[in-house]
């Protein structure tokens, strides 16, 4: 007992004492360490390379500083890249905003009305959102199969198509079947963050805005637009952010192709990495991309500041 | 009297009315969701020969023998143990990590948090594609390229902003009050956590855990750079690699996608509630 | 046991400075409260004591021993929060276990001991029957007292108290409070507690720091601090109703107050003011009666010394007595009084009555700092 006793208070005194700054910083330690090494170094190298004339096949490698910057300038297929990827980016954030804001609203008069449904409707509106990228770029391949695709099918019968049309072949359906997949499979995503909004916003001032006279339209008008605001513009960075980057999606989905319709900044970079092996101007064009998604994040806050400081 | 029995009837009517349009909006909503899942099921018990025809929509004949294929000829089985073991050491590694470094950005005093937390954060920003090929390097540098652990480790590195943001949102819900009162206690830092802080953090826990086994179980482009062998390819990319020798083998495809989807997706259907109130932790309260 | 020294200590968070410079002496064994209002920095104090917060500048001493940059397990104190604290996942038996499980390896503590230390402590506090409940199957008062008790259990050598009773309602609170000076009687251990509440800080303790913005304006016994307030900031926050304020001026000697006429003027000279000295004067409303109508004076049977005419503005009832606020001023520039109602008279809003000043101190501050310049 007493033995006991002493080897614990030398241990006590053995131990080191630690200050609770000291602590935090042991305790973070080893995720930045982490982050470090397998995000911050590769980020760092790949800005590194951005700068480097890399071509491992010819065992060229230089130092050429901005000139792949000053290249991209003149890379056309490097301006049609960005314009796909802002279309695909603008078209495919709207309607995922549009829809997921309907939807929310659907499933919000729902938890009010019907509780027993909402649940349901929640289940079943979480299973695109949790289908892995690639499967749900299988299921619409399959919906856009040109001959015995279903989409051709159902269409051809209400008489909307009379030829089959070959929706991923054709240059100017391909990059429209693949917004509508990228939609399917996010606009959940956005109805979730609404949604959750949607319930934060105390019923007491729908009551009093009731009582002031406001109708329906006023209310959403005036009550729950503003108030929902900073949710969609976190709603609209997220996505933004994620379809800038999109890469399994439509490298699943086209390939890129057809020619280079579907060819967004994710793939082209991909296949100057990989496919020609230019490890510096694939950095380059990743760089460009990292600034773009940046600069429209900026953007959007910059944009919509005004909306965030009304509800705050 | 008689007006306001009118005017029963007539919000009797509104409200039925209004219901109804309520749930043909629900069904249609449904329709959209869940379609084209239900189609790729669909598919999947369909006979090669009625594939490439249509109608019927409804098949006429059903059969297993996709699902047999997939689970007997390819290496579809092997990917998903693959892609089980990825998502959750994954998520093992993040949450232990992350939920260390969340409590430290929660309650410790440690200067610089806002940079920290921008840095972190940041690197979710950059497109993946960009660190592909250093990152490759580094893996290759560590002796896990072409492994199970290397792959885990990135997807787990990259899910860390995630858990970190939500754990750290989690951490600060708590009344600071009881972190206090355990390290008058006389509790370590670390002990607080351990005894007090987690145990009440759990549903925090249990969230960023299901997100980050998500995101690892789907991830498609560092789980295709970092693999080269049926040995370690993961479930996404198998399923993007089906073979297919002269034409596409679509039913297969479609059963291998439901094999792979139904993991995830009974998990996100189960625990839905908790998928929202993980994705908007710290979004919507502020 | 422990004597706390507080010496020069500052704190800082960021460009705000919420202590600038604090310096107290707590005696072993007392109960010593610290009073002001929200935000006067006496949360931030106790955080310091208990290891919570690290200050900019200064020592902490227990016993003459610097304790400053001691971490909280190594303090020895227990701490008592407003929100209780209690928790949530743990039953009342293992809150109450909590610090000595902890704490294992260095007191040596076994099983049957701990669970011996829970039970006396349970007793001690009436706890006995709810060990196995959680916090949430519990009322107020029960939390109020699992929380004393997780403070009790490790017998630390100084207890600190954060706004313990704030949470309950009155009843309980008269209730706890007499437990809890008993308590503290039986124990012996120096006690600081912190309140935002003048009538705790006055029936608890045996001396009180009354803290503002961060400052302490006076250290003393309650009685001190009630009947020589060191400043109008003192006397304005001590005593219910709070204690009226005039403005008075030293002419030829003898103090005058602005409403009042006074019969006996107070004898400013005796305490050395300047002539044309401008001054606040306090004056309790237990001194100040209120009476109907026109009687004469009459010293002998209310001790009266001044008195000024006016109105009734509002009756406040409390049951033992009334108190009557009155606009003793003609002038217009509405200056109110409160006083004790006779009584003898009911008296309605709006009635013109008498306010006579009786027997008893007269408060002077400065007009200008505040500070106070004694009794007239």
């Amino acid at each position: 007992m007493t033995g006991e006793s002493t080897t614990g208070t030398m241990r006590s005194k053995a131990r080191v004492r630690l200050s609770e700054r000291t602590w935090g910083y042991l305790l973070a330690s080893p995720a930045f360490l982490l982050v470090g090494l397998v995000a911050v170094a590769p980020i760092a190298a790949a800005l590194w390379l951005s700068l480097h004339r890399r071509l491992p096949v010819f065992g060229v490698d230089e130092f050429v500083g901005g000139w792949n910057y000053l290249q991209l300038w003149s890379d056309d297929r490097f301006w049609t890249a960005c314009r796909t990827t802002l279309y695909f980016t603008a078209l495919s954030v709207a309607a995922e905003l549009l829809l997921g804001f309907a939807l929310a609203i659907l499933l919000d008069y729902l938890t009010n009305e019907m509780a027993g449904s909402s649940r349901w409707a929640q289940v079943m509106i979480v299973v695109p959102w949790a289908i892995p990228t690639v499967v749900s770029a299988q299921i619409w391949a399959w919906l856009y199969q040109p001959d015995y695709g279903l989409l051709n099918h159902l269409l051809h019968r209400a008489g909307l198509i009379t030829r089959a049309i070959d929706w991923l072949a054709d240059p100017d359906w391909a990059i429209h079947a693949a917004i509508v997949m990228d939609v399917w499979k996010t606009a959940p995503f956005a109805a979730l963050l609404l949604l959750a909004g949607l319930k934060a916003v105390p019923r007491d001032l729908y009551a009093a805005a009731r009582v002031d006279g406001a109708g329906t339209w006023q209310q959403f008008r005036h009550i729950t637009l503003p108030l929902l605001m900073p949710v969609v513009v976190i709603v609209l960075i997220f996505r933004t952010m994620d379809a800038v980057r999109v890469f399994d999606a439509v490298y699943v989905l086209t390939g890129g192709g057809p020619g280079n319709s579907t060819e967004t900044l994710s793939i082209y970079a991909y296949k100057t990495l990989f496919q020609t092996l230019q490890f510096g101007y694939g950095s380059t064009l990743a760089t460009a991309m990292f600034l773009i998604v940046g600069a429209l994040s900026c953007l959007y806050l910059l944009l919509l500041r005004r909306h965030l400081q009304e509800a705050a | 009297m008689p007006a306001a029995e009118a005017n029963g009837r007539n919000s009797v009517t509104w409200w039925l009315r209004r219901r109804g349009l309520a749930l043909c909006l629900l069904s249609l909503a449904g329709l959209f969701c869940l379609g084209p899942v239900l189609w790729q099921a669909v598919t999947s018990i369909k006979p090669d020969q009625d594939l490439v025809r249509l109608p019927p929509i409804i098949p006429e004949r059903i059969t297993a023998s996709h699902y047999e294929r997939v689970v007997s000829r390819s290496s579809l089985v092997q990917s998903l143990a693959n892609s089980a073991v990825v998502a959750a050491s994954a998520t093992a590694l993040a949450v232990v990590v992350g939920g260390l470094c969340a409590f430290a950005l929660a309650r410790l005093p440690i200067a610089g948090k806002p940079v920290l937390l921008g840095l972190v954060l940041s690197t979710s920003m950059f497109p993946p594609i960009a660190v592909i090929s250093p990152l490759y390097l580094v893996m290759r540098g560590l002796g896990l390229r072409d492994t199970l652990i290397g792959v885990g480790l990135t997807h787990a590195v990259y899910a860390l902003p995630l858990a970190i943001w939500i754990l750290t949102s989690f951490f600060r819900q708590l009344p600071v009050e009881l972190y206090y009162a355990a390290r008058v206690d006389g509790c370590t830092p670390l002990r607080a956590m351990v005894s007090v802080l987690l145990p009440l953090a759990r549903p925090g826990l249990a969230v960023s855990a299901l997100l980050v086994f998500i995101f690892s179980w789907n991830e498609f482009m560092f789980a295709l750079t970092l693999t080269a062998s049926d040995a370690t390819r993961t479930a996404p990319v198998a399923v993007a690699m089906f073979p297919g020798l002269y034409e596409i083998p679509w039913g297969d495809i479609a059963a291998a996608s439901l094999l792979v989807t139904l993991p995830v997706a009974g998990l996100a259907a189960l625990f839905q509630r908790h998928i929202v109130a993980g994705l908007t932790a710290g979004s919507v309260k502020g | 046991m422990a004597e706390v020294r507080l010496e020069h200590l500052s704190k800082r968070f960021g460009a705000t400075t919420v202590l600038p410079d604090v310096t107290l002496t707590v005696q072993d064994g007392e109960f010593f409260t610290i009073v002001g209002p929200s935000g006067c920095g006496k949360s931030t104090l106790l955080q310091l004591l208990a290891g919570l917060e690290h200050p900019t500048s200064g020592r902490i001493l227990f016993d003459g021993v610097d304790v400053t940059d001691s971490e909280p397990r190594e303090r020895d104190v227990a701490l008592v929060f407003q929100s209780y604290a209690l928790y949530p996942h743990m039953t009342v038996r293992d809150n109450l276990s909590f610090p000595l499980r902890v704490t294992k390896r260095k007191t040596g503590l076994d099983r049957r001991q701990i669970e011996g230390d829970v039970l006396r402590v349970a007793g001690l506090l009436g706890l006995e029957s709810l060990l196995d409940r959680w916090p949430r199957e519990l009322s107020g008062g029960q939390r109020q007292r699992v929380a004393l008790g997780r403070a009790l259990i490790r017998q630390p050598r100084l207890f600190l108290l954060d706004e313990p009773l704030s949470n309950l309602d009155a009843q309980l609170r008269a209730v706890m409070r007499t437990e809890l000076r008993q308590l503290h009687d039986r124990l012996g251990t120096t006690m600081i507690y912190v309140t935002h509440d003048q009538t705790e800080a006055m029936t608890l303790a045996d001396r009180v720091a009354m803290l503002d913005r961060g400052v302490v304006q006076q250290v003393g016994s309650p009685r001190e601090l009630y009947d020589q307030p060191s400043n109008l900031v003192v006397a304005r926050f001590f005593g219910h109703p709070a204690i009226n304020l005039l403005e008075g001026e030293v002419r030829g000697g003898r103090l005058r107050i602005d409403p009042l006429e006074l019969q006996r003027s107070a004898p400013a000279d005796g305490i050395g003011l300047p002539d044309g000295l401008r001054v606040t004067v306090g004056i309790r409303p237990e001194q100040v009666l209120v009476t109907s109508g026109n009687r004469p004076f009459d010293a002998a049977s209310y001790g009266e010394e001044g008195r000024a005419k006016g109105v009734v503005r509002l009756l406040e009832y409390t049951g033992s007595q009334t108190w009557v606020v009155v606009e003793v001023d003609q002038s217009g520039k509405g200056i109110m009084m409160i006083g004790l109602g006779s009584s003898e008279d009911s008296l309605r809003s709006g009635q013109p009555v008498s306010v006579l000043v009786t027997r008893g101190p007269y408060h002077l501050f400065d007009m200008k700092t505040g500070a106070g310049l004694g009794i007239g």
